[in-house]
């Protein structure tokens, strides 16, 4: 029933992936499917493109993420936003796309609301034009801003102490600032106390502590 | 029926189980009925069938979804008329089969065949994210997300409502159920600005938590075609603004104002 299909094309300094139909899920698990079949085989191998007829460039950007990460592809930036801008077609569909998400150099812009369930990975920084609700889940490799109000759980800094975690509210169900974690507290928070200015998340002394942003800090 | 203009699909989904919305398939299209309009109710829910139950059309059920999608009838057979409102019809579900006896396309093919015959075509969904919930948006014009004033009803009506607009159905609108305005003066239930604040989409409905739809639903008889109390009321309004009405929402706050200003505003306008 599935019409999704995906293949690897080899060549010498890489692999293309060709994938036909545009059910995104059915995509991803045609993709897991043949990966986990092939255990290993692809470790390493850089992927140069991905063509499709009908994929968006977000869709397209989430494979090559995952390949990278689930799979071990290699892959950097510079290469990807090249592949982006080298199918004509998908430039054309940048214009016709509403633009609620782009990237820019290291960091990815989302201009929307990212509901439970949805996952954003990226390399560099995210910020967020919107609100992160509950069961949704934000990794970021540097910082992660959020313009609303952050209810959702987020993970920012892999290897890098010094990354923020900044909400214009931050009500979050889990934090992660390098390999430091912490969590919402069990009792309910009485919104009286809180302070109304946005609020901000770093490790100070070996622990992530929240603080309200103060302009002057 | 004959020619006339492309209906509009709907679809009436909300992830969470038990959330009402049988009950707000029903009376939505019976509303939409009760109006003039030509309606066909569409239970997608193949394996546990209720909208017929709620409707009151149980022991109509000769043909069903499933058999018109496999060939064994004309569509026209499986469509079973409303014992009250007489351009109001229910595609039943098949009771012995399972979500994966239909895939998505032939949904598709079977919503734009109904489209051609009727106003407003909708559809009531399982609970889940599954192929069931697939096959029920396939062709939907407009999604109605159902929830409850609970924590776990609101996430799951948040995870839908990322699904609706991954699948490019645009702009679905909120319906809050089984609200108890008592409740949340107290502080005990959520409110309804605490469920905007976190959906941020467009409110078409706040259906009080009232004994009428209880009694209504297990003797057959949609809630809305009563029309003497509130819940009746707020799926009327309902209807309404799908039928491109503005109306204001109902007050639900009995603390504020007086028993009588309340009976009075029942009675009257509002």
């Amino acid at each position: 029933m599935i019409e999704e299909r995906v293949n690897f094309r080899g060549e010498n300094d890489g692999v293309h992936l060709i994938v036909e139909g545009g059910n995104f899920r059915n995509i991803l698990i045609e993709l897991d499917k043949k990966l986990k079949k092939g255990k290993g085989f692809y470790d390493g191998a850089k992927l140069l493109s991905i063509y499709s007829e009908e994929l968006s460039i977000l869709e397209k950007i989430e494979i090559a993420y995952r390949l990278k990460y689930k799979f071990k592809f290699v892959l950097d930036d510079e290469e990807l936003t090249k592949m982006m801008q080298e199918d004509k077609k998908e430039e054309k569909k940048i214009v016709e796309m509403p633009q609620d998400i782009y990237t820019r150099c290291d960091t990815l812009f989302i201009h929307r609301t990212v509901r439970s369930g949805q996952v954003i990975t990226h390399e560099g920084s995210i910020v967020i034009i919107g609100d992160v609700n509950p069961g949704a889940i934000i990794e970021a490799k540097l910082n992660i801003i959020v313009l609303g109000n952050f209810r959702g759980s987020g993970s920012a800094g892999e290897n890098d102490e010094n990354s923020i975690i900044a909400a214009y509210r931050l009500n979050p169900t889990q934090l992660k600032i390098a390999d430091k974690i912490a969590r919402a507290p069990d009792e309910k928070d009485t919104d009286h106390n809180r302070s109304s200015l946005p609020e901000i998340a770093r490790i100070i002394n070996g622990k992530i502590v929240i603080e309200p942003y103060l302009p002057n800090k | 029926m004959g020619e006339k203009q492309k209906g509009i699909a709907i679809v009436v989904t909300s992830g969470k189980g038990g959330v009402g919305k049988t009950t707000t398939s029903a009376n939505i299209g019976t509303g939409l009925a009760l109006k003039g309009k030509s309606v066909a109710i569409v239970d997608a829910d193949i394996g546990l069938r209720n909208l017929d139950v709620v409707m009151g059309l149980e022991n109509r059920i000769v043909y069903d979804l499933v058999d018109v999608v496999d060939g064994n009838c004309k569509l026209t057979q499986a469509l079973i008329r409303d014992k009250r409102q007489s351009e109001l019809y229910l595609l039943p579900a098949a009771q012995t089969k399972d979500k994966t006896a239909v895939t998505p396309e032939q949904m598709l093919d079977l919503v734009n065949q109904l489209k051609e015959k009727f106003d407003y075509v909708i559809m009531d969904s399982p609970a889940g994210i599954e192929q069931g919930f697939q096959n029920s948006i396939a062709g939907a014009d407009m999604a109605l997300v159902v929830t409850t004033p609970e924590v776990s009803a609101v996430r799951d009506a948040d995870r839908v409502i990322g699904l609706l607009e991954s699948n490019e159905i645009q702009n679905p609108r909120l319906i809050i159920n089984r609200i108890r305005q008592d409740m949340v003066n107290r502080g005990d239930m959520l409110d309804k600005e605490d469920i905007m604040d976190i959906l941020g989409i467009d409110l078409i409905g706040i259906v009080p938590d009232d004994e009428a739809i209880v009694i209504s639903t297990n003797k057959g008889e949609p809630v809305v075609s009563s029309g003497d109390n509130i819940a009746s009321k707020a799926f009327d309004n309902i209807t309404r603004r799908i039928m491109g009405e503005e109306i204001e929402l109902i007050d639900l706050d009995a603390n504020r104002e007086g028993k009588m200003s309340k009976i009075l505003k029942l009675l009257f306008n509002k």
